[in-house]
């Protein structure tokens, strides 16, 4: 029996909460969200850096397209079918308005997790509510300079050589790929882990970060149509235009296999895939998947023995001259 | 953050996931607030994972500013509280120190204390920290955690439904 009051206290503190266990989803479910933010983090720092002033004069990296001598006929551009879809949508993205207001409300759905976020086009801060699902409590978040301005985005080069390497270069600033752990093994039959640093190529850095950035709805339509472009001569760059995304929309399909991502440049075998709206050019769903082996663990698959597919699907975007109350009511 | 990272995080919350969840509880007025405050944690520490050098002490402090701000928003927009729906009609109500129905009036005990004797409270005698630790995880000095773990007590001795166990206590002694 307590004899002190402060061994009273300290007992009806645990009796009270020792039947309180937090459900197993959550931790998961937070670094899923995690990995989402971080994936248009890198985006929008990519950008930032970008809208800063990317160098005009940087020459063309992309093969073959180097400029013609005075008075040759430039080399005759032959598109693919995948590539013409990807034009296909330039056009269709170049058309679009961008929308009135100073707040992009938008409506996202992830992996067991709906959510509502609110990005301030003048100043690049979010508001994100979250609707709360079995498990997974809601919750709201602010995040300051979350996104770059609507102002940043605009800024950004279009033409693509130059887009292209502001994709690479601000990808390298932006991200710091973690040293690899691999096997050693030494000369008496010793294994170590040594730290290896990750090789990622441009090809890789451009599809991530041009994809990355699609999703943004501050992306004006000129940056969006670049993009298009960008992503059309990103070797490996698979199309399907009669793709569907997980709510049954029709889509195009833009996917790719990193070709990199492992100590030595070898393939870490993660394909990131965006749907978008073939009629605007907006994006609808963003996937990645994981093979098995990722260390990307779940609350069903807690060794990450598994393929793991973390999905993001954009339901809608309006805008809105103040900041929406929590529609799930937070 | 990255699959490492990930894999490192999510292995902190399985080892403390039910020890931050139950400090929330006795943070939170209710526990559902007490799972957001438990979400939003963990939220923030997964955002600074790889710059946290002690996410036990980050989560604890975080966890008091959450609260901080929850009780400053309620106090500017009160809402309609559910009637606790907890169990009163335990056989074991014989044992004051077993009683369950202690936890609603411990529930409102803790309710009526301020936020930092409430926080103190929970660190000192739940978490088991000493005043020094306290002090450096909420900013204040350990004479002022000193004072305020005993005014909580005070209150709690005196506080209807809790009363009687300071008392049945006090005349065994």
């Amino acid at each position: 029996m307590p004899a002190t009051d402060e061994d009273i206290i300290r007992d009806l503190l645990h009796r009270y909460t020792d039947q309180v266990r937090p459900p197993a989803s959550i931790a998961a479910e937070v670094a899923a969200r995690q990995r989402r933010r971080d994936r248009r983090r890198v985006a929008t720092l990519a950008a930032s850096g970008a809208a800063v002033g990317t160098a005009a004069g940087l020459i063309a990296v992309v093969p073959g397209h180097s400029s013609p001598a005075p008075g040759q006929k430039p080399p005759e551009i032959r598109l693919t079918a995948d590539q013409r879809i990807l034009y296909h949508l330039s056009s269709a993205a170049a058309r679009q308005q961008q929308g009135q207001g100073r707040y992009a409300v938008m409506s996202t759905e992830g992996t067991d997790v709906t959510d509502t976020s609110v990005i301030d086009s003048r100043t690049g801060n979010m508001w994100s509510y979250q609707r709360g699902t079995d498990g997974t409590p809601s919750g709201k978040s602010y995040s300051r300079r979350y996104s770059p301005t609507a102002a940043q985005f605009a800024a950004m080069p279009t033409g693509r050589a130059a887009l292209r390497a502001a994709l690479i270069a601000e990808w390298k600033s932006a991200t710091k790929p973690a040293p690899h752990p691999v096997r050693v093994n030494g000369s008496k039959g010793s294994v170590t882990l040594v730290p290896r640093p990750v090789i990622v190529s441009d090809d890789d850095m451009v599809f991530q970060q041009a994809s990355y950035m699609l999703w943004n709805p501050l992306v004006g339509s000129a940056l969006r149509s670049a993009l298009y472009k960008v992503l059309a001569a990103v070797p490996g760059v698979t199309v399907n235009p009669s793709a569907h995304d997980s709510m049954g929309r029709a889509a195009v399909e833009i996917s790719r296999t990193d070709d990199s991502g492992l100590p030595g440049g070898k393939s870490d075998k993660i394909t990131y895939a965006t749907y978008e709206n073939p009629a605007t050019g907006a994006t609808l769903e963003s996937t990645i998947t994981y093979p098995p082996g990722s260390d990307v663990v779940t609350p069903q698959d807690p060794h990450g023995n598994h393929t793991v597919v973390d999905t993001t699907v954009y339901l809608s975007t309006t805008w809105a001259n103040a900041v929406p109350a929590d529609p799930y009511g937070g | 953050m990255d699959r490492r990272q990930t894999r490192a995080f999510e292995q902190f919350c399985a080892e403390s996931g039910a020890e931050l969840l139950r400090i929330a509880t006795l943070l939170a007025p209710d526990p559902h607030t007490a799972e957001d405050v438990y979400q939003e944690t963990l939220q923030r520490l997964a955002a600074r994972w790889s710059r946290v050098d002690n996410p036990r002490a980050f989560c604890r402090r975080v966890m008091h500013n959450i609260v901080v701000d929850h009780t400053r928003a309620r106090a500017r927009r009160p809402e309609l509280r559910l009637i606790d729906a907890r169990d009163t009609t335990d056989p074991r109500s014989a044992d004051p120190h077993h009683s369950v129905e202690l936890w609603p009036s411990l529930r409102a005990a803790l309710d009526s204390l301020t936020v930092q004797q409430r926080t103190v409270l929970v660190l000192r005698y739940f978490d088991d920290r000493s005043e020094s630790e306290v002090a450096g995880l909420l900013g204040i000095s350990a004479g002022t955690v000193k004072s305020t773990a005993s005014r909580a007590i005070a209150h709690l001795r005196e506080f209807p439904g809790l009363a009687a166990i300071f008392t049945t206590t006090d005349s065994m002694v």
